[in-house]
């Protein structure tokens, strides 16, 4: 890993990349704290990883195991929730949607 | 108090019933005033409490958790009850059906208290990432219960409850179980579902119980080790029955078994820890264990590793939280639904959340992932070769669970590297998806509980739990 210095502009980019919003009172800390992570992952640059498979989640390491819980079933029709009650948490819903603010500006 | 099996012993044989024992824990809830509950479930858990006396006035328990009051880590999907993850943008969600641990605890008849304290998606080791408010330590309320199942910990410590379910993605059941003075156990990643166990990390978080005794867990393993083919990570085993074995276990036990000691773990540990730490050594050897030099070189990588790790994950599952379809919503965002999104999310998450899911968004980004994600994640693979060498030579490995123990309320440091140190000696585990268990031993110079923590094979749970029952039941 190269020496990566976090701008206010990264910190923005990446704030908007995830869909939020960091006042602009904020920046310099979130700013902070993000260069003082990066400074400290950069250990890892220590570590010789030539040849070695990324490891994603433990359950690759047990393969055997896994492929016999095959995620796979029949296709077979199964019950799921009802509209009505999964709209019940939604902020705003009309006629068995979700709505929403108009996403196509009118002419 | 006492513990589930003593309870469960009283139950049938008719010398307390559930709902008095249900009332016994509210009066302890009130008494200890600890801030442990989000939601307490008095009027539901005295109607439940009746309905499993009913029946096992008729037919006697089915089981260890029948009429047991329990309480769930707000994290846990439970239908018709307000599951807040800790979080503002989750403050009103009351979900249309239950999770698995949901299921399985009514399953079994238990009587479910509430709702207990976390930090927001279980994002903390202080429990004081949360609008609902710290978490305070019943054995003395000036000191955090330890996060980020803090409410977990301290429903168990002050007798609210006789067991909770926590959530472990880097410690956080082992560490709070550990400032209470109590049992905290990881299992083996793939050994208990996680459906409708809100997401932080899904390659590292675990469903993890916490209760006064290793015997209790064998209580409550077998109730949560069915398989559940809803989450495709859990493995085909079959479940946990391992009560007898430890009712019936003794010291002797531990004749003969390796137990490995991590080179320079303990070293960094406070002086009182360390203290502690080594009398427990001690301890295993006059009970006739083996201690074995054992070396994991690349754990001290451990925070690096998860913190990149944890926070990808996390910067992917909290992407569900659009103020769309659940949760809080910005009704006043103006100038299209990106708006609603940016709005609602920046309004909802609290400042750890946000910090996390940044840095995360990040080390997927365009350009960088290969540096970081990648990167730690084949350093994730040599911590797991680490174990598995260490493995060779030994039944369990002997580590602490912090460096310290419980800090005062508000200490916590702003320093975001010093703060994710507490995690040291949990982590790994997590990474390797190994079981672990938090064991109180002693106290320390503030005279609250100190402790160590067992780690087992994969797969091995019911062993660990075994070794770790017979140092329990020690004279």
């Amino acid at each position: 890993m190269s020496e990566f210095i976090v701008s206010k502009e990264t910190v923005k980019h990446v704030a908007k990349l995830a869909r939020l919003e960091i006042a602009e009172s904020e920046v310099a800390s979130f700013q902070q704290h993000m260069q003082k992570i990066l400074n400290y992952v950069k250990e890892l640059d220590a570590v010789d990883t030539n040849g070695i498979e990324p490891l994603y989640s433990p359950v690759y390491e047990n393969l055997d195991l896994y492929y016999k819980t095959s995620p796979l079933r029949h296709d077979e029709i199964q019950a799921s929730l009802e509209v009505d009650a999964l709209l019940k948490n939604a902020p705003q819903a009309s006629q068995g949607q979700f709505k929403v603010e108009a996403v196509i500006e009118e002419e | 108090m006492k513990d589930i099996y003593t309870l469960h012993t009283e139950l049938k044989n008719k010398k307390i019933s559930a709902v008095e024992a249900v009332k016994d824990c509210l009066s302890k809830l009130k008494k200890s005033n600890c801030n442990s509950f989000i939601s307490v479930l008095e009027d539901k858990a005295l109607v439940d409490a009746q309905t499993s006396q009913d029946e096992i006035q008729k037919n006697g328990p089915k089981n260890y958790l029948h009429g047991v009051p329990y309480s769930l880590k707000d994290l846990f999907i439970t239908k018709d009850i307000r599951t807040t993850a800790g979080s503002k943008i989750l403050y009103n969600y009351i979900p249309p059906y239950d999770g698995y641990m949901s299921e399985q605890f009514k399953k079994a008849g238990g009587v479910l208290v509430g709702k207990v304290g976390c930090d927001q998606f279980g994002m903390g080791s202080t429990n004081e990432n949360t609008p609902f408010g710290v978490v305070l330590n019943p054995l003395n309320k000036d000191y955090v219960a330890g996060g980020s199942s803090g409410g977990s910990a301290a429903s168990v410590a002050e007798g609210s409850s006789y067991f909770s379910i926590g959530t472990d993605t880097g410690g956080s059941t082992r560490l709070p179980a550990n400032f209470c003075g109590i049992v905290g156990y990881k299992p083996s990643y793939g050994r208990v579902s996680r459906y409708g166990q809100i997401a932080y990390g899904s390659s590292l978080d675990q469903s993890a119980p916490i209760a006064k005794t290793v015997l209790d867990m064998g209580c409550i393993i077998s109730n949560i080790t069915e398989k559940d083919p809803r989450d495709t990570t859990n493995v085909p085993l079959p479940k946990i029955e391992i009560v007898n074995d430890l009712v019936n276990m003794k010291a002797s036990y531990l004749k003969g078994k390796k137990i490995g000691l991590p080179a320079g773990f303990i070293d960094a540990c406070d002086a009182d820890i360390k203290k502690n730490l080594l009398a427990a050594i001690d301890e295993f050897k006059k009970l006739g264990a083996e201690m074995v030099d054992v070396t994991l070189p690349n754990a001290k990588y451990c925070v690096s590793t998860y913190y990149l790790i944890a926070t990808s994950e996390a910067s992917a599952n909290l992407a569900r939280f659009d103020g769309i379809h659940y949760g809080h919503r910005d009704m006043k965002a103006k100038d299209g639904i990106e708006q609603t999104y940016v709005k609602s999310r920046t309004q909802g998450f609290g400042e750890e959340v946000k910090r996390r899911i940044i840095l995360g968004t990040f080390s997927l980004s365009s350009g960088y992932q290969d540096q970081y994600f990648a990167k730690a994640c084949k350093v994730r693979r040599k911590i797991y070769n680490d174990f598995q060498t260490a493995f060779k030579s030994c039944d369990v490995i002997f580590s602490p669970v912090c460096a310290s123990n419980a800090f005062k309320i508000g200490q916590s440091d702003n320093d975001p590297i010093k703060m994710y140190m507490n995690d040291l000696y949990t982590i790994p585990v997590n990474l390797a998806g190994l079981p672990g268990i938090a064991l109180p031993y002693g106290k320390g110079a503030n005279q609250l509980p100190t402790g160590f923590q067992l780690i087992g094979k994969t797969f091995q749970d019911a062993e660990l739990l075994k070794i770790a029952r017979a140092f329990e039941v020690r004279a």
